[in-house]
Formats: structure tokens, sequence, C-alpha cells
């Protein structure tokens, strides 16, 4: 689990470290204060074997498109190639791991295979990490490189190539890390991925635990289950109509939980990311959620970041958790002070005193 | 919901009481650039003084002051919000009304001073020492002291309670000052002797500040008595 998370030169953010972190993690500040982008960095840095996390984080916020020669750039503070993003964190443990993301100053021009190595093309060898594909010699027109450094001090690499007409993204083999995942504001989760999700839970025959979260919201639910339209496999849900309902129909406030919900078994051990967690949830009901989502969170060990614009929720959060068994839960407030933006962390007693003092703590 | 800091000086109080006391002597003081909080209760100075430098708006507080109770040991107060200060990271001044460091300038204030034992009511009882009504109350706490045994713990707060019901037969002049500052005031003054005399009854309790509802739940007001009879039938029939 995280204990700490700093950035240097990601997005809007020079350098900041967040900490502590607790196991559930609320992001408050202003707009522009690099919410997301903390939740993104956070998502990179876990997920450091993949580079396709990189044009990821930008397709979340609908950059689809790109110049080739300015590939991901936009991930750098100022749109800066020739800074490295630094991303590190420390666990319980106070283990350091670190991801560095540059742009390659001299991108392979081109490679070729020979005697199974990767060579550059002016000649000079490189360094053979693994090779992944014992295809193309494509021209290279631009390279990220995400250089890892582990608790162990052991380093791996991944790349992303954009070629002439293709991405091409390398990634180290046998790599098992826990799973991290992000939940996006902007995007619906995929049915098909939901029902995947809840189909393994019911296979493990633990679906009524997620009947029961979702009846906080609609207690009309009796049942849930997998019927396919178009051949695309949908949650429908029993709430006593004359017709099995789709989820989707439920009311966002149902689809946002239930996705929160069935993510969590699945980022086991991992990390999960939800932007804007209260979204379509009314306030009533924040805090019965809050206590089921830690008592998943616990069950799972996975560790939250969620951002929020609410108070409210804020607030149900702080009253959950100090009514809970365990006071596992941090509020981070991002803000800018000389054009710098840090965070500034309450713990149970600090954000109980604020909340006292009638203060505004997002 | 909460509030960010807006102002550049910042008060901290006890209780919502000091919040309205100071609130009209600053406006009468005119000045506008000074926001009180309240941390409800001197137990929670401590939390609230640390998590000051956290608060949306606190960075832009150029003044902080405080004000606390003297209680039974003016000395120890002030040292407590000393090292609140402290672990706070925040200036200490080295005495009551002495101010320390800057961005901010940090003040602290001991009532009614730095020496005496005692508490902001003490200073609203001075404040009055020649109305004529003060003459009653301590006749009345005279009175008090030879019929019951369990007088108020808090002495200041029974006279001041004491005091006040002597107001709920206004006076013209406070008067004006109700229409001014009471959402539900009389068109007109009018001597209401049952409120009066109703609080000047709870002045005389262990806890002489409570609400009027809140006394009822601590059972200052005999609920089972002859008198609310027809209350209980009332809501028996509901």
């Amino acid at each position: 689990m995280y204990t700490s998370f700093s950035l240097r030169n990601y997005r809007c953010f020079t350098d900041m470290t967040i900490a502590p972190l607790a196991r559930i993690n609320l992001i408050a500040g202003k707009n522009n204060m690099g919410k997301t982008a903390l939740l993104e960095a956070l998502w990179l840095h876990h997920g450091y074997y993949n580079p396709t996390l990189g044009p990821t984080v930008n397709a979340f916020r609908g950059i689809t498109h790109f110049k080739r020669t300015e590939f991901l750039w936009d991930l750098f503070s100022g749109f800066d190639p020739e800074s490295t993003i630094e991303l590190s964190s420390r666990d319980l443990e106070n283990r350091p791991r670190s991801l560095r993301i540059t742009v390659q100053e001299h991108p392979t021009s081109h490679v070729s295979l020979r005697n199974g190595k990767w060579e550059r093309g002016n000649g000079n060898k490189l360094s053979v990490t693994e090779m992944v594909s014992q295809e193309t010699t494509e021209p290279i027109e631009s390279e990220v490189r995400f250089d890892y450094v582990g608790p162990s001090g052991k380093s791996l690499q991944a790349h992303a190539f954009v070629e002439s007409d293709n991405i091409r993204f390398e990634r180290p083999r046998s790599v098992k890390e826990p799973t991290g995942i992000f939940l996006a504001t902007r995007r619906r989760d995929d049915p098909e991925i939901l029902a995947e999700r809840f189909g393994n839970l019911a296979v493990a025959k633990e679906e009524d635990k997620i009947i029961r979260i979702l009846q906080i919201i609609e207690p009309r639910l009796k049942s849930l289950t997998i019927q396919h339209r178009g051949g695309v496999p949908i949650l429908h849900g029993e709430i006593g109509m004359r017709r099995l309902m789709p989820l989707s129909l439920m009311g966002d406030g149902v689809g946002r939980l239930l996705g929160i919900a069935l993510a969590i078994p699945e980022a086991q051990d991992g990390i999960l990311l939800v932007d804007e967690i209260e979204n379509g949830m009314h306030y009533t009901v924040l805090n019965d959620v809050w206590k089921v989502l830690a008592g998943l969170a616990r069950e799972y060990a996975v560790q939250l970041f969620a951002t929020t614009h609410s108070e409210e929720c804020i607030r149900a959060a702080h009253r959950a958790f100090s009514a809970g068994e365990q006071y596992d839960f941090a509020l981070h407030r991002l803000e800018r002070v000389d054009d710098t933006i840090r965070a500034i962390t309450f713990d149970q007693r600090s954000l109980e005193a604020a909340i006292e003092m009638d203060a505004e703590v997002r | 919901m909460g509030t960010p800091i807006t102002q550049p000086k910042l008060l901290l109080v006890e209780g919502k009481d000091e919040v309205k006391l100071f609130e009209k002597l600053i406006s009468d003081l005119g000045l506008v650039d000074i926001e009180i909080r309240s941390v409800l209760g001197k137990t929670k100075f401590r939390d609230n003084i640390a998590t000051l430098p956290r608060l949306s708006g606190f960075g832009q507080v150029v003044s902080l002051g405080m004000v606390r109770d003297a209680d039974k040991d003016p000395s120890g107060a002030f040292s407590s919000l000393r090292d609140a200060l402290e672990a706070a990271g925040l200036p200490r001044p080295t005495k009551p009304l002495q101010s320390a460091g800057d961005t901010p300038k940090v003040t602290v204030m001991i009532l009614p001073d730095r020496e005496r034992q005692g508490m902001l009511e003490d200073i609203c009882l001075d404040s009055v020492r020649e109305d004529p009504a003060m003459l009653c109350v301590d006749q009345y706490f005279q009175c008090l002291s030879e019929q019951i045994k369990d007088l108020p713990h808090n002495l200041a707060k029974a006279r001041v309670r004491a005091f006040l019901a002597s107001m709920e037969w206004l006076e013209e002049t406070h008067f004006e000052y109700f229409q001014q500052y009471l959402t539900e005031c009389p068109a007109e003054p009018s001597r209401i002797p049952s409120v009066a005399k109703a609080h000047v009854f709870l002045a005389s309790r262990y806890k002489p500040d409570l609400d009027l509802g809140i006394a009822a739940k601590a059972g200052y007001w005999r609920l089972d008595n002859p008198a609310f009879e027809q209350v209980r039938q009332f809501l028996k029939t509901l």
C-alpha cells in the first residue's frame, strides 16, 4: 500500500509530495488543481510496465489525436519533452518505487533484427531488455521511455514507439503486479466489463454482497442477472416490475456504485482510482456508501483514491469512518501556493476540528 | 456548510456566545477585516489551532488572535495556548496581549485578565455593576445560598443568567437593539414576567446556562407534575 507519493514534472505538477496516505483517500481542491492528474500519475506509476497507459489517460480526457513528433508531450509539465517525469512512492515497509518517463532525444532511427537482438540502426548495440517482437523495420519517429526501479533495486523498461503509421508498445514480460483500475468520470463503464466482473463474483457465489450494496440506492433490488442483448451481456436487475430492468436504466447513482463495487474485487491487493466519486449519488446515501466501500476495500486489500467536489461527500466519509471500527481515511486538498501545487492532508482530528470550526476543506 | 477564511485577520474564541459578543464589539469599533471562528469549547483549542494552517484561506491571514477564559488558572490557560501554537508551528507570544511573529502575527488574550481567575461573564458583570438590577441579582443569590444546598457550579454564568432575565422587562433602548438584531421581535416593548422568572429559576440550577428545552432533558422542569398534565394528554391523543 502506498504511504507517500511524489510527482515531478507531470502535467500541472512541478514538485509535489502527498503524505501520509491512508487506505481510503479523498482528493479535493478547486478546479484545475490537478485532482484528476494526480489519479493519472498514480495509475501510471502503479502500471509502470504498461506504456499504453500513457495515451489512455489522454483518451480519458477525450484526447485521441496527436502530432507524431509530439507524442505524449502533454504529460510533461509545460509540454517540455526535455524534462523528466518522476513518479515515486514509499510503501508500508518504506520501500521506494520510482518511474521516470522521458522522451528520447535521439529515438532509434530504425531497428532491425539480427541474431535475436535489437540493434540501433547506427550500429550501437542496446542492452537487451526483452525481445517481444521479431517484426518491423519501420522508421521510428519518436520514443517515450518508461524506466522503473522497484523496491529491490531491480529496473525494468517499457517503450512507446511512434512509427509512420503505427504506435508500437514494448513492455517487459512476466510482470506480475496487482491490478490498478481507473474509473474516469467521462466514460460510462463498459457493460461487458461489468458483466464479466459480476460473473466472476457470481461464480464465487459472492454476488449477494453486490446486491446488498446496490440496495443502499435502490432498496427494491432483489437480484441481478446477466442477460444478452444483441449478443452483448448486460446486467439486469429485478426490482418488482413487469420485466427485468437493465442496470443502465436505473440511474447514474446505481451505475456509479455498481462500477466501483465490482472494480474493488477485481483490483485485489492493488489500487482503485475514481474520479468524482459522488456523481449520481444523493447526499442521504453517502454515509452508507462509504461504510460499504470501506469494508469492501479492506476485505480485498485495495487502496482507493477518489476525487470529489462535494463537501457532503467529505463529511459523510468522515462520519462513516469515525463511527466505524477503523479510521483508515484521509482527505487531501490540493491548492496552489506561489504557482506550485501542494497537498494539504487532514487526518481524523484535523478534519473533525475543521468541520467544528465550520471551515471550508475542499 | 464550511466557509473559507476570507479576511486577513482571524479571531478564535471559545463558543457561540463569544462569537456574538465579539461580533458586536468589532462592529462598534468599526473594524471590517476581522473574521471570528469558534472552537466550540476550550478543550478543542489545541486540535483547532493545529488545524488552522490546513484551512482554505489561512495562508492570507496576517493577524491571528485568540481569546480564552482563565477559569481557575490564568497562567495555565495561557500556557496551554502557547503549547498548541508551538505544535502547530505558529508564532508563540511570551505574554498575553503581546504579539509574536508575522504572517501571521499572533496575539493571545486571557479573560478576565492575565492575573485573575474567571471568564468572559465576569467582565460582562463588571460592565453592569452599576445597573439597579444587579442589586436584585446579588440579593437573589444571597437568598439562594440560604435556601438551597446545591448552588450553581458556575456562579458567574448563573449571575449573568439572572441579570439577563431582568432584561426581559424591556427598556426602550434595549428594545431598539432587539428590533435591529433579532429575527422575531414584538411590535412594541412588553413585559413578559413568565419568561424572566423562568430564566431566573434556571439561574439557580447546578448548570445555570441551559436552554429551556435542554433544561427539560436535564430534569430541571418537573414534566410529571400536574402542571404538564394537559400537555401529556394532548400527546397521548395524537
